[in-house]
């Protein structure tokens, strides 16, 4: 069953430059106690895509159109306030790009995290607020004691816990990871990786994990979404992806990933040549035509290529996809 | 490989001061230092790549900007060739100026934004008096630009920085450090602001222009960059150098705990290949007056008592592999 439906989502930021297509037409599906991953390189589109999941966009930024069902029910239908005493935090929440900086360093850890929940949840009292922040701060590995002291007392993996603490406190079923552990060492991302594991299991959470680095997806997701200048050219069962990838952008993306698995070193590093498009005008047709070996004409005409359907785990958007096991 | 050496590194360190508060100093507090480098000795030959990894806030970009004397040493010895470095002046650096540079991280930063490509690149030309006149400057700036591929040069040499992208950008950093063919180049993190997909394209650049440098100290946090792009790695934690050998030998013969953790910590862009637990205990300790003991000892799944109290050394367990570790280097 999927808690998460999105259909033809778009939208779209005003600038005085013009209109950004930031999102531009992306299906995607989330199927319970599952974790979906969403990659791309930057400018994508994909942080504005996992924003608009919990209708946190900047006051620049429209949906412009698309509906997203969530447990079934048409939230985008919903108004301000519905959507957020019944969806935001309570349903939906989120871990923000950058969290290491995202706590106020002038408020205690646990006060930050019971304020979650008293913007969410008005019942509770003060005392069972501080309460379950502390017992969430226990959830992520950190010494509840610590919920009594302030961020600068905290480090950089600490402080990410306790934002993962922050998304957990009004009990979601559904989280958004906004590159969760990038400017993190790898170890401390690696310990965030296995913890953010575990908390699926126990909590029986559905994820969705944005990041550009393809590893770390590889690492925490059971589906993988690759998404290019404002669309998902591809989607598929992660492995499915890695051994089998039907679209010349993600196989440029996974062929120019390093890895230390290698037994003979590279002598020469693969790239993608070109950079991505500028959204206020991105080209017609497949939008990753100016940079694709084998693109042809019809790639560079409208109307773009769609979703094929390769197998039941495995849907790719591109007129001349990769051949099986090529 | 010619065994000539460039960069002889021997015992190097650098501390930084701490501030004492006020009171602390009346009350004759002990001297506080942040041991950024403690202890540093290694070479790199002619023609080598030598890869410095580590985590943040190890000491690696310090180290880095010690051997172009960026920052003044504390105590220890650089030769560059011949010349022992860390005692010049000023003035008396200057002969070596232009013979080693340097690759800074983030081309946003680093290039001033009011200049165009032509004035970027010609800059250290200029500055170290190698050009005559304004078509001879425009003529080396076009050959490089040719060289890293931002080609025909005529549509980038008047441009402004703004005007291109990351990975443009990082190549015009390239040209600036390689133009004045600098025989010793340090590259600090050159590719991490970029796009994985656009890394590949500086990456290849910095090895095919290898003939205009001799050699490169190439510092990343990347273990899988590091294995590709360079011949040697040292691993460093904490001020120190943990262990030292070709990079084929440090990914597939790791003997130091922490290199073994770092490799198990990297990951992998294969979920089948999805890894067990990092073996490691507790959180980077703080370099302000580290005690007398083996750095990573309060995070080593497998330490004793001996390394408590003595600081192991770098040594050679055969073959050019160096470690800093009681066990490993008995064991072996």
């Amino acid at each position: 069953m999927n808690i998460l439906d999105v259909t033809d989502l778009k939208v779209y930021y005003e600038t005085i430059k013009g209109v950004v297509r930031a999102v531009d037409g992306v299906d995607l599906a989330v199927e319970k106690g599952k974790s979906v991953g969403l990659a791309g390189e930057s400018g994508c589109g994909k942080t504005t895509l996992g924003l608009s999941f919990l209708k946190l966009l900047p006051s620049n930024g429209k949906i412009v159109s698309g509906a997203m069902k969530f447990d079934g029910n048409d939230v985008y239908q919903f108004n301000d306030k519905q959507f957020r005493e019944d969806v935001r935090w309570n349903q939906i929440s989120m871990i923000f790009q950058g969290a290491m900086n995202a706590l106020n360093p002038v408020f205690k850890v646990e006060d930050q995290i019971a304020e979650a929940i008293k913007l969410h949840d008005k019942t509770k009292k003060k005392r069972e607020r501080i309460q379950i922040a502390r017992d969430l701060l226990h959830k992520v590995d950190i010494d509840p004691v610590m919920g009594g002291h302030y961020p600068h007392e905290f480090s950089g993996g600490m402080r990410q816990r306790a934002m993962i603490a922050m998304a957990l406190a009004c009990d979601p079923q559904l989280i958004i990871a906004d590159e969760p552990t990038t400017a993190l060492d790898v170890i401390v991302q690696k310990q965030l990786m296995d913890l953010l594991r575990r908390l699926k299991e126990e909590m029986d959470l559905s994820l969705v994990v944005i990041s550009h680095d393809i590893s770390v997806l590889a690492e925490l997701c059971d589906y993988l979404n690759i998404m290019y200048a404002g669309r998902i050219v591809e989607w598929g069962e992660i492995s499915e992806i890695f051994n089998n990838p039907r679209h010349h952008y993600t196989h440029g993306l996974i062929s120019t990933f390093p890895t230390v698995e290698d037994q003979e070193r590279k002598q020469k590093f693969e790239y993608i040549e070109g950079a991505p498009p500028n959204l206020l005008d991105p080209p017609m047709g497949c939008r990753f035509h100016p940079r694709c070996p084998r693109a042809t004409e019809v790639c560079r005409k409208d109307p773009a290529p769609t979703m094929q359907v390769i197998s039941d785990l495995h849907r790719v958007a591109c007129h001349h996809p990769r051949g099986d096991n090529e | 490989m010619s065994e000539q050496t460039i960069i002889r590194v021997r015992d190097l360190r650098k501390l930084f001061p701490i501030r004492k508060s006020l009171l602390g100093s009346f009350m004759s507090e002990e001297d506080l230092f942040l041991h950024a480098v403690d202890g540093v000795s290694f070479d790199i030959h002619q023609d080598e790549v030598l890869g410095l990894v580590g985590e943040s806030g190890c000491g690696k970009t310090t180290l880095g900007r010690l051997l172009i004397k960026l920052e003044e040493s504390t105590s220890g010895e650089i030769h560059f060739k011949d010349t022992n470095i860390v005692p010049l002046s000023h003035e008396e650096m200057k002969e070596f100026r232009p013979k080693m540079q340097i690759i800074f991280q983030d081309p946003y930063e680093s290039l001033n934004p009011r200049m165009t490509v032509l004035d970027l690149i010609a800059e250290p030309l200029e500055v170290n008096g190698l050009v005559e006149n304004e078509s001879e400057k425009e003529e080396q700036v076009a050959e490089i630009l040719e060289k890293v591929r931002l080609t025909p040069p005529e549509d980038y040499m008047f441009r402004y920085p703004h005007e291109l992208s990351g990975g443009q950008r990082q190549r015009i950093a390239v040209a600036r450090a390689l133009v004045i063919h600098p025989e010793f180049v340090v590259a600090d993190e050159p590719v991490s602001m970029l796009d994985t997909s656009t890394r590949g394209e500086v990456l290849n650049l910095m090895m095919d222009l290898k003939d205009m440098t001799r050699s490169y100290l190439f510092i990343t946090h990347e273990l899988a960059v590091a294995r590709h792009f360079c011949d040697r790695i040292a691993i460093m934690y904490l001020g120190r150098i943990m262990e030292m050998a070709s990079s084929d030998e440090i990914v597939k013969n790791p003997v130091h705990p922490y290199t073994r953790a770092l490799l198990e910590a990297t990951p992998i862009p294969n979920p089948e290949s999805r890894k067990e637990k990092v073996h490691i205990k507790g959180e980077v300790v703080s370099p302000i007056n580290p005690p007398r003991r083996c750095r990573f000892y309060t995070r080593c799944l497998e330490a004793k008592e001996i390394c408590g109290k003595l600081e192991p050394e770098l040594v050679d367990i055969g073959g050019g592999h160096m470690v800093a570790c009681h066990f490993d280097s008995n064991r072996l």
